[in-house]
């Protein structure tokens, strides 16, 4: 059996020092990989990547991560990507790593994601070139994302994600943001490649159990849904849950 | 207070979206998800943050922003329960 510890939306600050460090160091006990689903950061300065890299220390497991919106906001997102690299961390952007853990191989493509709604109420690649760019951009994350996880050679295949892939792990959220909470178009991509689960943070206010349209798993990780310091997935390796229909959610 | 104020109050949707812009904008905060009333010269704000320094953060801000209400902070410190759940995917 392979665990898999994930949490999103650490939020992590220059006033984070000591705090996040101290939930980490029973995750070796508990999980044999640990995932981050973006933001990692409170605004994506390079100081607080070095407190994030420095309270990862606590974590004895590998540790794969995507970046958030948080983590772009201070324009440093490559510095911050390698600082967290140097550290350790593997960061994913439309790319796919095979983590081959103490219990088994664990496939993750990882990609942050982006906008745009879901399906009836989404936006539209038309008219300005400013609304063609926002469609497009979340179009071209979601090939990337499907690509990196078709290319996955393991079992248990996770997406990890930043923004939603479906508005059921959305409940509690505001309905007039959720254009700005995720993308269907991140759903359909994992429903064509297929996956074990997909992870995902940014929708503080949502829930954490949900589904694609295809029926594999999504689980909202953000720190303030799972209100823990992160939740465990387990999976028996060479079993995959997708595509038998939504009955599991 | 001033007079230009009296002679044309900015109406509370506004003045909300002034605060949410400075919470999100204002170095010493970075928070996008607070979410803030305003009933005549009092303001409320709502919501999670990570740590207590970012709350206390918040209602700097707030006062700055909005120097002549009385601002009420109920924004909480994300509360985190001991131990994690563990769920069977596959
Ligand atoms: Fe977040
Ligand atoms: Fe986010």
């Amino acid at each position: 059996m392979i665990r898999v510890a994930a949490v999103g939306d650490v939020h992590v600050g220059a006033d984070s020092v000591g705090r996040v460090r101290p939930h980490l160091e029973q995750v070796a006990g508990e999980a044999d990989l640990l995932l981050l689903a973006g933001d990692l950061t409170r605004v994506g300065e390079p100081e607080e990547a070095a407190v994030l890299v420095e309270e990862l220390r606590g974590a004895d497991v590998p540790v794969v991560a995507v970046l958030g919106n948080h983590d772009y906001h201070a324009g440093q997102e490559q510095v911050v990507a390698g600082m967290l690299e140097d550290g350790g961390v593997r960061v994913l952007e439309g790319e796919g790593v095979v983590v081959e853990t103490r219990s088994g191989p664990v496939g993750v493509a990882g990609a942050k994601g982006f906008g745009g709604g879901f399906a009836g109420a989404c936006g539209s690649d038309f008219g300005e070139p400013l609304m063609k760019a926002f469609v497009r951009h979340t179009r071209a994350v979601a090939d990337g994302l499907e690509k990196a996880l078709a290319g996955l050679a393991a079992d248990v295949r996770i997406a990890l994600l930043h923004y939603a892939p479906t508005e059921t792990t959305l409940q509690g959220e505001r309905l007039e943001i959720y254009p700005f909470l995720g993308s269907y178009l991140l759903g359909e991509a994992v429903d064509r490649a297929g996956a074990s689960v997909v992870l995902h943070g940014h929708a503080h206010a949502g829930t954490e159990k949900g589904f694609t349209p295809g029926g594999i798993p999504v689980r909202n990780v953000a720190q303030p849904v799972l209100r823990r310091p992160y939740n465990v997935y387990c999976f028996t390796a060479g079993g995959e849950t997708g595509c038998d229909g939504a009955s599991r959610a | 207070m001033s007079e230009v104020e009296q002679a044309s109050p900015e109406p509370d949707s506004y003045v909300c979206e002034r605060v949410r812009r400075a919470l999100a904008a204002d170095p010493r905060v970075g928070e996008l998800g607070i979410t803030v009333r305003v009933v005549g010269r009092r303001a409320f704000v709502s919501g999670s943050v990570a740590t207590p320094e970012r709350r206390q953060a918040i209602s700097t801000v707030v006062t700055e922003v909005l120097p002549a209400y009385e601002v009420q902070n109920d924004v909480a410190v994300t509360p985190l329960e001991p131990g994690s759940e563990i769920e069977m995917l596959g």
